[in-house]
């Protein structure tokens, strides 16, 4: 009688354990997905500003057709690639870094171009939209830093012992960071 | 040889100052070592260590800072030092940590702003960091331009006092809606003003025609005379629709709302009606005009209660014929609202990245 009743509580304990260890796991899976949605709203922007600055630079440098054409072209692989925030896996995570950081060498090209044209560098709307570029540049840093601060935190709390048992009977998978390749990121600066 | 030992240590004392001088201008800051000045004194706004400013500037600059934050419209901060510590990536992403150390504005309309100055050679950089509420007025592309247009000629001159003011300055421009860089037009061009200038104009010499013209008319005792005059002088309409084309349609419209008629009401001689005759064709030219001597235009009117007709000849001038030609305008105006919000203290606003930084 004695041992049924200490077996029930132990079930009792390990449903209690299992139960809280699920819903802290989804909790900071989800904060990863929306972490997640965060940069990926960032690069849309920054997307959508280049764009802008095609256009703009387009009356001024002339010549310069086909630096921007490539930049137009990056912009479209770059947007084309999406990451479902779903099911997130290193491999997906990669390749939409890989067309970002396609994207930020062009721009990097571009920028050099430009250094050319003095007209450019003082008209309003290019200042405008190269500061509004780098802030952009700036909160992908501060998203992605956040993102994998919040994956860190979600792998951890899925890896340490005895939580680590249940995440794999539950099937919580390990969450990949989204690693910056080197020297991305930053476009580089006009002087003015 | 003494003398050169002595020479010699002179040199190595003073190479060891400069040295010590040298280490003393590059101090690079931590985040955690930026003396928090609100803190420890509520009227003050800027934090300057190593004294990079005028006294006179930082009290300029603490008294209007406080000002704008009273009226709750931005929570500044200015931080200026010689150097960061290489542990940070950037300037810019220093800046983001030490806005979100301190919580540079209100905790709910996250209204905060952080100008940091860099100063030491080659590490020269001018950084503006916005909370999350900034960010929506003052964008990351106004905060670029204040940076390159107004405040990196002072800078670059070594200015920093007068620099930081121009920006402070632009700053609340840009959150007032005056600033220039807001105000991307003047509300009329240059051309849009003549071509306003040709619509009163126009209207006011076509109403002056057309007063002159009805004076001309009262002159003549037959009122036939008088309704076919009025007809006879659509020349000069004429003239005022292709020099003035919009405003004589104004005015054509003006008359059709009004329902002023062009002819005086004529009478029937023959059935007594009133104002029923009315003109049946077009004249037509009996004699016409050439340079010198007057034609003469036939008029049938036409009674519409009998169906009485009556001719009159009038004279008319010879109009030399006229060519001119109208431009279209456009008009755009250019309007800018600006926001503000309840400023509360410093220890709760966040920032997200925002803002722009520029080296010089």
């Amino acid at each position: 009688m004695v041992s049924l009743f200490f077996l029930f509580l132990i079930l009792l304990l390990l449903g209690a354990f299992v139960w809280g260890t699920y819903n802290r796991l989804v909790k900071r899976e989800e904060a990863v997905k929306e972490a997640w949605s965060q940069v990926e709203n960032q690069y849309q922007r920054r997307a959508d500003l280049v764009m802008n600055l095609v256009e703009t630079v387009k009356g001024y440098a002339e010549h310069e057709r086909e630096t921007l054409s490539r930049v137009v072209e990056a912009r479209a692989e770059a947007t084309r690639m999406m990451v479902d925030a779903e099911n997130l896996d290193a491999e997906s995570l990669e390749a939409f870094g890989k067309a970002q950081e396609e994207l930020s060498a062009t721009l990097s090209r571009l920028m050099m171009v430009i250094e050319q044209y003095p007209d450019l560098k003082a008209n309003e709307n290019f200042i405008m939209l190269q500061g509004q570029l780098e802030g952009t540049e700036n909160r992908i840093a501060f998203e992605r830093k956040e993102f994998n601060e919040r994956v860190n935190r979600y792998n951890v709390c899925r890896r340490r012992f005895p939580r680590n048992l249940v995440a794999r009977l539950l099937g919580f998978k390990r969450q990949p960071y989204f690693e910056a390749g080197s020297g991305t990121g930053t476009v580089p600066e006009v002087q003015f | 040889m003494i003398m050169k030992t002595s020479t010699l240590k002179c040199i190595g004392v003073f190479s060891l100052l400069f040295i010590v001088a040298g280490l003393q201008a590059q101090n690079r800051y931590r985040v955690e070592d930026v003396p928090n000045v609100q803190l420890q004194d509520y009227t003050r706004y800027v934090s300057d260590p190593e004294n990079a400013l005028d006294m006179a500037d930082v009290m300029w600059l603490d008294e209007r800072l406080a000002r704008l934050r009273d009226s709750l419209i931005v929570e500044t901060a200015i931080v200026v030092l010689p150097a960061i510590d290489r542990q940070y990536g950037s300037a810019k992403e220093f800046a983001t940590e030490l806005f979100n150390s301190w919580g540079i504005g209100d905790r709910e309309s996250h209204n905060g702003l952080l100008i940091l100055l860099l100063t030491a050679d080659g590490e020269r950089e001018i950084v503006f960091e916005t909370g999350y509420g900034t960010e929506k007025v003052l964008t990351d592309g106004f905060c670029k331009l204040i940076q390159v247009q107004k405040m990196v000629p002072f800078l670059k001159e070594g200015a920093y006092g007068e620099g930081l003011i121009v920006g402070v300055e632009e700053v609340e421009k840009i959150f007032n809606g005056t600033s220039e860089f807001q105000v991307k037009k003047p509300l009329l061009s240059n051309n849009e003003k003549l071509a306003l200038i040709w619509l009163v104009g126009g209207l006011i010499i076509i109403f002056l025609v057309e007063w002159i013209r009805k004076k001309r008319i009262v002159a003549s005792d037959d009122p036939f005379v008088n309704a076919a005059k009025y007809q006879s002088l659509s020349g000069i309409g004429c003239l005022m629709a292709t020099l003035f084309f919009p405003s004589y349609f104004l005015y054509m419209l003006y008359k059709a709302i009004a329902k002023k008629e062009d002819m005086p009401r004529l009478n029937c001689e023959k059935c007594g009606a009133k104002g029923k005759v009315v003109l049946k064709y077009k004249p037509q030219v009996e004699q016409k005009a050439i340079p010198g001597q007057d034609g003469l235009k036939r008029y049938h009117f036409i009674c519409k209660a009998c169906n009485h007709g009556y001719k009159v000849l009038v004279p008319y001038k010879y109009v030399a014929p006229q060519t001119s030609s109208g431009g279209g305008s456009s008009f755009s105006s250019g309007s800018s609202s600006s926001s503000s919000s309840r400023g509360g203290s410093w220890g709760g606003g966040r920032s997200g990245g925002g803002g722009a930084s520029t080296k010089f």
